[in-house]
């Protein structure tokens, strides 16, 4: 996405991703720091 | 689609799918933080969104009182997309599903879902087989244990930039 969106960095669009992929990397970022997993329970 | 640029995905080709994503079915992934699935699938829909890629949403059983609807988050992130629900595993083979990614025009399909190794594979090979190019989110995916993951069968699909591989 990233390649497409910013294939022309001062289109519309970069400005897009930008505004959404800022936030989302500080939330993955978090979520990284302190993963959570579930241990496999009953049948799977 | 815009043939000097074939080996990209433009937003004006393709059409985003997203499969199951719902509490009931993200509680059988295990070897992934769940909380970063459904990020990754709410930040790929609201992108979609945002620069104007068709989404079809699909859910399953949800009608049947057996599963809960899509993650609300996710559902948020597209509030103008009515979840298609299905009674079947393969979303491709319930006709629904299929007419609405017809209506979208497009023939080149990025896909999420969950778990991989059911609702999106089975759905990504009926969709290649129908002649449509698919392309699947690597990290907004989970299956239940990873080694029994079909990887060769994977390896089969045309990847490209929809991939954020980094991110895993």
């Amino acid at each position: 996405m990233t390649a497409e969106w910013f294939r022309v960095w001062k289109s519309l669009l970069a400005d897009t991703d930008r505004k959404l992929w800022v936030p989302y990397k500080e939330e993955w970022a978090a979520l990284k720091r302190a993963p959570k997993l579930v241990e496999p329970h009953g049948l799977i | 689609m815009n043939q000097s640029r074939a080996g990209f995905w433009d937003s004006s080709d393709c059409a985003l799918l997203l499969v199951d994503y719902q509490d009931s079915v993200l509680d059988l992934i295990f070897e992934q933080d769940r909380r970063i699935i459904e990020l990754k699938a709410r930040i790929l829909a609201k992108f979609a969104s945002a620069i104007n890629i068709p989404v079809v949403l699909s859910t399953v059983g949800v009608e049947m009182g057996v599963n809960k609807p899509t993650l609300p988050s996710i559902q948020a992130a597209l509030p103008n997309v009515e979840p298609i629900d299905r009674s079947n595993m393969n979303a491709w083979e319930d006709h629904k599903f299929r007419d609405a990614v017809r209506a979208t025009g497009r023939k080149r399909l990025v896909m999420g879902g969950i778990v991989t190794s059911n609702c999106l594979a089975v759905a990504a090979v009926s969709a290649l087989t129908d002649g449509y190019e698919v392309m699947f989110i690597e990290d907004a995916w989970e299956t239940r244990r990873r080694n029994t993951m079909i990887w060769p069968f994977f390896g089969s699909f045309k990847l490209g930039p929809f991939q954020i591989r980094q991110s895993r």
